[in-house]
């Protein structure tokens, strides 16, 4: 272990952190408002970072060669796609469901979560698919940071989408809805809040962020899985509890908490105890501080 | 283990098992009966992935052992036994190789090649051996194979070690190397090859920094990497596959590291240059010759074209020849084809000039003089030979 490499440490993490981030809105966002954790959340990431491909390829069909035009159409329409089908996810999976007993829904949702991702190993021929290259491998050094430019692009996206789901939550009519929500169902029902079409909304919402992940995810590695899902779904839940589930910009904090921790990791033991002391070290902060870092104690509704 | 597989393929190739063994009697029709007259024929098993995602290796290896046949039976057979094949699909999953290595029994072939992939020939060799049938693989390259101590396994390729071998004489003599960073993909595979780097590395005078085992799922290098980039090795070596291997270049690179990188035939192909783009142009690659880069194997390589259409595949040639030692074996121990009398004659192979080069087995069944070549990767993600250890003596 060496001091020397702590600044790229932490760089690492944050940027993997942000993608973590990301995807676990999407939990967050779901939990804060209709107390579920929707586990789909996984699988619509992976989902978003294969339609990727399919977004790259048609755009490199068509002779699109700009890659900032064309990332930035790969994000967009990846994430309305994935949106769209979280709202499917949400129609089929969720509302018919929305009175019975919460374990219900959660097991609906870990239902989905394998339903897509099988759909995808089953379309793909469990094959990796590759990205293109979008932006130059030649790394910026800033004294003892080196940072690639994709890597770059994942943490500025990642937080900018982050920040503005934040306000969007906040300062706007639907975001207060939301939040209406959240305190009591019922109450917003009768206030007249269409509270249907919002936690349609919230689930579409969810999907767009985590496919936004995904796309990123796929310009920066380069190369997407099957299963992928997976573990990215597992690491994002885990961000989102550790920030307090049902805060959004919990979220960011516990994505990049993961992130720096599991950086860390690989400085003080083997590569292969990472994921051992990172989840380790979730015990540990959870038994501290069960409603997460900026969580509250949410009371038990009747 | 071969060269080339695809992350994922085992989980669905166990969903693929369904019991349907793909049953071949493939007697070379198109050749004539040969001058055997009533000599009973020399039955060989040839068991391969024939479908799914490494049926390209298996089918082109096929071919080949097809060609092979066809060619000594024109001629007249071996010392007159017309040679007749049983093909059957492993489909790359080790509980159906197995049922191919029972079906082989049950048929009483009197030889058997195959099982292109290490998982399936290890188990396989043990049902061969318990039969007394005698084994010849043209593709399994996982040193476990022949270190079982059956005296009827032979393998014309050579094993994983020779890699690390002439890695690391590539990376010290060649390159200049005296630093090294050693990483493996914690699979059988990648740890034999890089522990054999690493131990050859150091033989030679080298120091290795550091070893590391990263998992072959994992996608994010980035915490490994940024440690290796504290130790600033001369060379970074990887036993493994691809997508790790195109991940840990790209992300190597990302971070400013820039000595070359150094893999092996678990990484050769397009899926390293789509994984890491052109962050792989200028890695090396050791692997078993593409029977296009060998001049032995030219007048295969066309009457291979002229025949099939398409070009022969990385172990075709290994496959060829080892359909021909088992006729060389025939014709050695008195044109018996029983299976003991196979293994007799496969033991005192020596000097045997294949196609893929000259095949000496030793006591445990190893061809000794297996070749490899070092590759570079080229912009635009061909490979290039750079480095033929075989032809250091003429070069000086």
């Amino acid at each position: 272990m060496s001091l020397a490499e702590l600044p790229q440490q932490i760089v690492n993490g944050l940027v993997v952190g942000s993608l973590y981030g990301l995807i676990a809105l999407g939990y967050t966002m779901v939990y804060g408002i209709v107390r579920l954790i929707n586990f789909a959340q996984g699988a619509l990431y992976e989902v978003g970072a294969y339609l990727g491909v399919v977004i790259f390829s048609v755009l490199a069909d068509a002779g699109l060669r700009n890659p900032v035009l064309g990332l930035v159409v790969a994000i967009v329409v990846a994430s309305a796609l994935t949106g769209a089908l979280a709202l499917v996810v949400e129609r089929v999976a969720y509302r018919p469901l929305r009175h019975a007993p919460p374990l219900a829904p959660l097991v609906t949702s870990l239902a989905t979560f394998f339903l897509l991702m099988s759909i995808v190993q089953v379309v793909t021929g469990a094959q990796p698919l590759n990205y293109p290259q979008v932006l130059a491998v030649t790394p910026w050094t800033l004294g003892p940071i080196t940072l690639a430019p994709t890597a770059a692009l994942i943490a500025v996206v990642a937080i900018v989408l982050m920040v503005a789901m934040h306000l969007f939550v906040q300062r706007t009519r639907t975001g207060k809805a939301m939040r209406a929500i959240a305190v009591n169902r019922d109450a917003a029902a009768l206030m007249g809040i269409n509270t249907t079409r919002v936690v349609a909304l919230t689930f579409a919402l969810g999907g767009a962020m985590a496919a936004a992940g995904g796309v990123l995810f796929g310009v920066n590695y380069g190369t997407v899985t099957y299963n992928m899902g997976e573990f990215g779904g597992l690491v994002a839940f885990t961000a989102a509890v550790l920030g307090g589930i049902g805060n959004v910009p919990g979220a960011l904090v516990g994505g990049l908490t993961v992130g720096v921790l599991s950086s860390f990791a690989t400085m003080v033991l083997p590569n292969q105890w990472q994921e051992a002391v990172v989840f380790g070290i979730l015990i540990v902060v959870l038994a501290f501080r069960p409603q997460g870092i900026l969580g509250e104690r949410v009371a038990e509704r009747a | 283990m071969v060269g080339f597989r695809v992350p994922g393929s085992g989980r669905l190739a166990a969903l693929a098992v369904s019991g349907a063994l793909a049953l071949v009697v493939a007697g070379c029709g198109a050749a004539p009966s040969g001058g055997g007259g009533g000599k009973a024929p020399l039955v060989i098993g040839f068991a391969s992935p024939l479908t799914g995602a490494e049926a390209t290796y298996g089918v082109s290896d096929l071919h080949a052992i097809q060609m092979a046949a066809a060619q000594v039976n024109a001629a007249g057979g071996a010392a007159g036994h017309r040679i007749k094949l049983i093909t059957c699909d492993t489909k790359a999953d080790p509980a159906t190789g197995v049922s191919c290595a029972h079906l082989f029994v049950s048929q009483n072939v009197n030889a058997v090649i195959g099982f292109f992939n290490s998982t399936i020939s290890i188990p396989g060799s043990a049902i061969l051996h318990a039969a007394g049938i005698p084994m010849v693989t043209g593709a399994s390259t996982n040193p476990k194979l022949t270190e079982q101590g059956f005296k009827n396994v032979f393998r014309v390729c050579g094993t994983d070690n020779f890699q690390g071998l002439v890695e690391a004489e590539y990376a010290y003599n060649v390159l200049h190397a005296r630093t090294a960073v050693a990483i493996n993909d914690e699979e059988t595979y990648g740890e034999g090859v890089s522990q054999y780097f690493a131990q050859n590395f150091k033989r030679l005078g080298g120091r290795i920094l550091s070893t590391q085992g990263v998992s072959a799922t994992a996608t994010d290098f980035s915490s490994v990497l940024t440690q290796i980039k504290g130790l600033h090795p001369a060379v970074i070596q990887f036993g493994g596959f691809n997508p790790a291997a195109g991940l840990l270049v790209k992300q190597a690179r990302g971070l400013g590291i820039t000595a070359p990188f150094i893999s092996d035939d678990g990484t050769i192909g397009p899926l390293f240059f789509q994984t890491g783009g052109s962050a792989t142009v200028g890695s090396y690659l050791s692997s078993e010759p593409a029977p296009q880069d060998l001049p032995t194997s030219r007048a295969f390589v066309s009457a291979y074209v002229h025949r099939y259409g398409n070009q022969p595949t990385e172990f075709a040639g290994y496959n060829y020849d080892a359909l021909n030692v088992i006729a060389q074996a025939v014709r050695a121990d008195g044109g018996s084809v029983g299976p003991a009398a196979i293994i007799r004659g496969l033991s005192g192979i020596h000097s045997y000039h294949g196609i893929t080069g000259v095949i000496n087995f030793d006591s445990v069944g190893n061809n000794v003089t297996p070749q490899y070549l070092i590759y570079q990767v080229q912009p635009g993600g061909g490979n290039k030979v750079v480095w033929n250890p075989n032809a250091k003596a003429a070069t000086g």
